[in-house]
């Protein structure tokens, strides 16, 4: 016996190499479908509406109970949704994250039922390549939906049909688009914020950064704070564009909204660290070294003097944002990871964690904004 | 834990390595992919080489094991003694195996590090920033990198067009059947013949399914390894570095008549081996015309 494998030499090498290529292909086939990005969550009155892989829930802001979610039973191939839904008067706005084999659409939700009243699968998107990432933003009747094909589309609520409003990106819109009176401030992957007219889209300004501005900016008395891939904060002047102020954050990458009040910006980094900068000149003020990469951005406690942000340890870290001294720890589980920015609502701290394993599998925790404990967790109907 | 000894010693640095290269050569990120597996190619070629040898060596003992296996099939013991003084041992086939074993991970790795770098999702993304190394400045500002290349919008992705998408599965599976057909030595037992017949078909036949349903930028990558295989085993022997590897003839169990005889086979089967091994010829003559003198 021993001596027929030489024989068999050629054909086993062939099925030892198919077999570890099959093994190494197929590896991210297996299981329940893997989570391409992190859940987008809304809060709008009573209600928080997430969005995370194939489903959207409406859930009680103050207990975690499920309302309603989308769609109610998934039948084939299923979109992904990720990006933060807008929330109308009336309904609930989604986009999908397509992937090749699914179908890009834009749904439009009753927001007490969750009830499709309108569906749009979009012709004029690329299919292959267009996701939606970023948050869509309502504001005046009018929804702005970013997408990865560079375009920034203006839909109609009503009948969900969508129209290119700007088209002047060089690269995906990975960002909600921010909105201050009149204009809209659009960051690309291509390097550059762009200041455009919110009636017609036309570009007021736009200003070259040094890395790809993956983050929404956040604006305070006229000035824009954002930070980039280049590791460096921009502050800039909202009219003009000009540059304020630039520093650098050494090799920490920025990618979610900074916190700005009284007079500090608040900055977290993909390497752990969260700063406070001064508003006018840039001086740091503080540093503080976190447990993981943090993705999202700060945030601030509306009434409080507490900073919060979620880490890809699956931590919450509370500081106090006078001197970054840290307050409270809230843990999830064990393997799970926090990519997204937490959301402060009334006296909680929420956040959506990835990852979660299967003996704990919840999706959303909320955490007492004073002591870091869990108050309610959402775990999705299986 | 062994993730991340997995990702530092060898994901990390061949990840560092392409988006470098991708900088030094016009900021292309298909012609970085060709370039960089090219390159990866001749670093493995000292495993190669010997993983040819070491294939052609058992090439050139086939017929006699074939030989020895049938007149001694009901007496095992002598059949091992017999395998030993041809030159056989069990660690040949180790031998064999061990080059290709050690150049597996480095392919993996490389074909790791091309997902990696295109970071096509939020989630890719995030982990690509974990990546790169902080001192390597100017890596970070590169990122996205311009994934578009020969008309495809976009290496992450199988080309969006009807047709087109066609083009590199049928590359991929084109140039993954020539390999296997170039490299697979010619099987004198009909058995084993067909079944790694059936192997070179099934195996571009899978090759071209992923490379239909992966990302453009893996389908460039495959064919090019494909290629450069084909050239490497085309080319290093005619360039003096490497055995030829020729068809041998099907010796015929009659032909060995006794023990004594098949010592006499195992000293006509060194110097035969050792002018293959030196790249001259492969070719032996048939082993009855060795035989007596």
């Amino acid at each position: 016996m021993f001596f027929r494998f030489p024989r068999l030499y050629a054909r086993r090498i062939h099925l030892i190499v198919l077999l570890a290529l099959a093994g190494v292909l197929l590896s991210g086939c297996a299981g329940r479908l893997p989570a391409v990005s992190w859940a987008g969550m809304t809060p709008a009155g009573d209600t928080l509406y997430v969005a995370f892989s194939t489903h959207i829930y409406a859930l009680d802001l103050s207990n975690g109970n499920l309302r309603w979610h989308y769609p109610e039973s998934i039948q084939g191939v299923a979109a992904q949704f990720y990006a933060p839904p807008a929330v109308t008067e009336d309904t609930v706005i989604a986009g999908s994250y397509g992937a090749p084999g699914t179908p890009e659409v834009l749904v439009g939700l009753d927001r007490s039922s969750g009830k499709e009243r309108w569906r749009s699968e979009q012709p004029a998107l690329d299919t292959l390549n267009t996701h939606v990432i970023g948050g869509i933003v309502a504001q005046d009747r009018r929804v702005y939906v970013p997408s990865t094909d560079h375009r920034l589309y203006a839909l109609d609520p009503v009948s969900g049909t969508l129209t290119p409003f700007f088209e002047g990106a060089q690269n995906a819109l990975w960002a909600a688009p921010l909105i201050v009176n009149d204009t809209l401030y659009l960051a690309s992957l291509d390097h550059r914020l762009y200041a455009l007219s919110a009636a017609d889209g036309a570009k007021l300004w736009e200003f070259q950064a040094g890395g790809a501005l993956a983050g929404t900016p956040a604006y305070a008395d006229g000035v824009l704070y954002f930070g980039g891939f280049d590791s460096q904060v921009y502050a800039l002047d909202a009219q003009t564009g000009q540059a304020r102020w630039t520093v650098s954050l050494e090799d920490n990458w920025v990618w979610g909204t900074p916190a700005v009040r009284d007079g500090t910006v608040y900055v977290s980094t993909l390497a752990g660290q969260v700063y406070a900068l001064d508003a006018a000149s840039g001086a740091q003020k503080w540093v503080k070294q976190v447990g993981g990469p943090v993705r999202g951005g700060p945030a601030l406690h509306p009434q409080g003097d507490t900073l919060y942000v979620g880490a890809a340890d699956g931590k919450v870290y509370a500081l106090n944002n006078a001197d970054g001294e840290l307050r409270w720890v809230g843990e999830t589980a064990v393997t799970t990871h926090i990519y997204t920015t937490p959301l402060v609502v009334d006296d909680l701290v929420i956040i959506a964690v990835n990852d979660a394993p299967n003996d704990n599998p919840a999706l959303v925790y909320a955490f007492d904004a004073a002591t870091g404990q869990v108050r309610w967790k959402f775990v999705p109907p299986a | 834990m062994w993730d991340a000894f997995w990702n530092a010693v060898l994901i990390n640095p061949m990840l560092n390595a392409l988006v470098a290269l991708y900088s030094l050569l016009g900021q292309n990120f298909g012609i970085a992919i060709i370039v960089f597996t090219i390159l990866i190619r001749l670093l493995t070629l000292p495993l190669s080489l010997r993983q040819q040898r070491n294939m052609q060596k058992m090439q050139a003992l086939q017929p006699k094991i074939k030989e020895i296996q049938e007149k001694y099939k009901n007496d095992p013991q002598k059949m091992q003694a017999e395998m030993t003084k041809i030159g056989y041992s069990p660690t040949m086939m180790l031998g064999g195996c061990l080059p290709m074993l050690i150049q597996l991970p480095i392919w993996i790795g490389l074909y790791q590090a091309i997902t990696s770098a295109m970071a096509a999702s939020p989630i890719d993304l995030f982990h690509l920033s974990q990546r790169l190394y902080p001192w390597a400045t100017g890596l970070a500002q590169l990122i996205p990198l311009h994934t578009s290349f020969l008309g495809i919008p976009n290496l992450a992705y199988p080309v969006p067009h009807p047709i087109g998408r066609f083009i590199l599965p049928v590359l991929v599976a084109g140039t993954t059947y020539l390999q296997q057909k170039v490299m697979t030595p010619p099987n004198p037992d009909p058995q084993s013949s067909a079944v790694s017949n059936q192997m070179n078909i099934m195996m571009p036949l899978m090759m071209g399914f992923f490379a239909y349903n992966f990302s453009s930028g893996l389908a460039i990558y495959w064919t090019v390894s494909n290629l450069v295989g084909i050239a490497q085993y085309k080319l290093l022997p005619i360039l003096g570095l490497a055995p030829a590897v020729a068809p041998q003839p099907v010796a015929s169990p009659a032909r060995i008549e006794a023990g004594e005889q098949a010592r006499s086979d195992s000293q006509a089967a060194r110097p035969a081996l050792k002018s293959a091994a030196d790249g001259r010829s492969s070719t032996r003559k048939p082993v009855k015309a060795k035989r007596k003198k």
